[in-house]
């Protein structure tokens, strides 16, 4: 088990790193597209079509990928005052609760958003060709990432052993 | 649809589950128990379309722009123009912190930045100039909930894109209120003074050295002046608003203040996006939690509830405010809202109130509970940057809540507050 978890912790800050460049990336090219959109249409009055549909996709990714970060971090916002009431054994065994809970939901989610993927593989993005399944995928993509990083959590509290102590106790 | 989905988002929230899990577990329980798994696919694509927004793409680039200005040396300059303009007044450094945190209101749409970027110049100078440190995180926190009022507002672009209401408009409500509060924070920080014997400068600075630091605050004040001028005449929807301000700021911060360095973006930006995407998502899980609310016919319940409390305004609106504050002790500002409006707006609505007010009321109430303990996002910053407790910058914020307190009531019961402006302007 704890050779298991030491490879997740391994994976999920690997995954959490490239998740974090990919976010930093995605908010230059939303500010370069919104922006190149204002200044066709103002300045150079001949407007863009594909600058709010491109806009708007590179959101959806963003949203996706940067709050794989924040779920890494655990930044995520959440109501703290009953774990931190809790004896230390008693948050142990709750934040493994709320852990199952995260996996549960984030797979249904994953599971619904993945078909949702493949049926959008025969729509086509309006002003340009790119089928919708490269929009779509996000929400797998992303759903599958929170259960990657709530088993991290919750093998951590049942192990005792973290990130910090690099999975040796 | 039974309304069980909406218990399972209570307990879980206060269980500690994260806001979007908890949204989106709330709805997979209710169709189960339904019996109608159908519905479950319906969940990623309202997640999806959800954030499929491009009003949505203001928040991204607002907190952008805020990052931007503060790395570009702006905020220092935004100071120092208002230590000119207040620094002589009793309490001197603790007035220049509220006037900063209107300026500063202009061009950031988020209290915590307010906060940390305030607060970590301000509150070592206040305490070398003699001031106690849990006063000095008092006020600075107590003023940066003007962060959100006076526009850009993030918590606005949430409200209005949830409520459907035009942001522009909303934008311009915010901006009377966000004024009288700065306005009643420095009185009360004037009556403390005199009380408390603060420090205070005592050479009122010359018309030449106002003029000087006019002159260095003058290109980033310009910034409010594009934001707001380009929404409010209708040339800019609120997302190119945005995205001109970050060309704005970068061209700024590289070579008028020149302390923007081409090697902070990478930590800008990824914070940026993070930081974005947080709020993104819960906004995403929202969609497919009021796909929910929608099926269960909820909002239609509350609506027929509600008049057999009380079918006076006057008491509705005092209980909404009870119910705000309540909910903004615990939970932050945007998850609040998008759980909230959905199912009490149609009711209150129903009673003739004006929705562009409610719209007013909610925002600024749950704005002001980003300080009110005993989870609040600034109190938690403002601890974080200066080591005092939250419970004791809590008690030293007693004052300042009296005023928070005092403009809700003023916002709730006098509409013209908030409906003035944009009526002028022609956005309602």
């Amino acid at each position: 088990m704890k050779a298991v978890l030491k490879n997740l912790i391994a994976f999920n800050s690997r995954v959490a790193t490239f998740a974090l460049v990919a976010s930093g990336l995605l908010v230059a090219l939303i500010a370069i597209v919104v922006a190149a959109g204002v200044f066709w249409r103002y300045v150079l009055n001949d407007s863009l079509s594909w600058t709010e549909e491109v806009s708007r996709y590179l959101l959806i990714w963003l949203a996706a990928i940067g709050s794989i970060v924040a779920m890494h971090r655990r930044e995520l916002v959440a109501i703290d005052l009953l774990p931190d009431a809790l004896s230390s054994g008693g948050r142990r065994a709750l934040r493994v609760l709320i852990s199952l809970i995260v996996i549960g939901t984030s797979t249904v989610v994953a599971f619904y958003g993945w078909s949702l993927a493949v049926n959008a593989w025969g729509q086509s993005a309006s002003t340009f060709p790119m089928p919708l399944f490269f929009v779509t995928a996000a929400i797998p993509v992303a759903a599958g990432a929170y259960v990657l990083m709530a088993l991290e959590q919750a093998l951590t509290e049942t192990t005792k052993c973290d990130r910090a102590k690099g999975a040796v106790e | 649809m039974s309304p069980i989905f909406g218990m399972v988002l209570l307990v879980l929230i206060a269980l500690g589950v994260p806001v979007v899990f908890a949204l989106l577990a709330g709805p997979i329980v209710g169709f189960i128990a339904d019996d109608k798994m159908i519905f479950l696919q319906t969940l990623p694509r309202r997640f999806y379309s959800g954030i499929d927004s491009f009003p949505l793409l203001a928040i991204p680039l607002f907190i952008l722009a805020g990052n931007l200005m503060n790395t570009g040396g702006i905020t220092v300059r935004l100071v120092d123009f208002a230590k000119v303009l207040v620094g002589h007044l009793r309490g001197g450094l603790a007035q220049v912190n509220i006037v900063s945190s209107v300026l500063f209101a202009g061009l950031s749409g988020s209290a915590v930045a307010d906060t940390s970027a305030l607060g970590s110049m301000l509150v070592p100078a206040m305490e070398r100039d003699g001031y106690t440190k849990k006063f000095a995180v008092a006020v600075t926190a107590a003023s940066s909930v003007i962060g959100p009022i006076i526009p850009p507002s993030i918590i606005m672009i949430v409200y209005a894109y949830v409520m459907n209401v035009s942001v522009s408009a909303l934008f311009a409500a915010g901006i009377l209120p966000g004024l009288a509060m700065a306005g009643g924070l420095m009185a009360v920080t004037s009556y403390l003074g005199k009380k408390r014997a603060f420090p205070r400068n005592e050479r009122r600075a010359t018309v030449r050295e106002v003029g000087s630091a006019f002159k260095h605050a003058f290109i980033p004040l310009l910034t409010p002046v594009i934001i707001l001028g380009g929404i409010v005449s209708g040339i800019f929807t609120p997302t190119e608003a945005a995205g001109s301000a970050v060309i704005y700021a970068i061209l700024v911060g590289l070579f008028f203040t020149k302390s923007l360095k081409l090697s902070h973006l990478p930590k800008i930006l990824t914070e940026t996006g993070v930081t974005s995407a947080s709020i993104l998502i819960v906004v995403g899980a929202a969609a497919a939690f009021g796909y929910a609310t929608t099926l269960s016919q909820l909002p239609v319940r509350v609506a027929e509830f509600l008049p057999e409390i009380s079918s006076n305004v006057i008491v509705i609106l005092l209980l909404l405010n009870l119910l705000l504050l309540f909910t903004g002790m615990f939970l932050d500002s945007g998850p609040a809202i998008i759980i909230l409006a959905p199912l009490l707006g149609p009711a209150l609505v129903n009673y003739g109130i004006d929705p562009l007010h409610l719209a007013a009321i909610m925002s600024i109430n749950l704005t002001i509970g980003l300080a009110t303990p005993p989870l609040g996002l600034v109190l938690f910053v403002g601890s974080s940057i200066s080591n005092v407790p939250v419970s004791a910058i809590a008690r030293e914020m007693l004052p300042f809540y009296l005023v928070h307190f005092t403009v809700i009531l003023a916002v709730t019961y006098v509409p013209a507050l908030s409906l003035t402006v944009p009526r002028l302007l022609g956005l309602y």
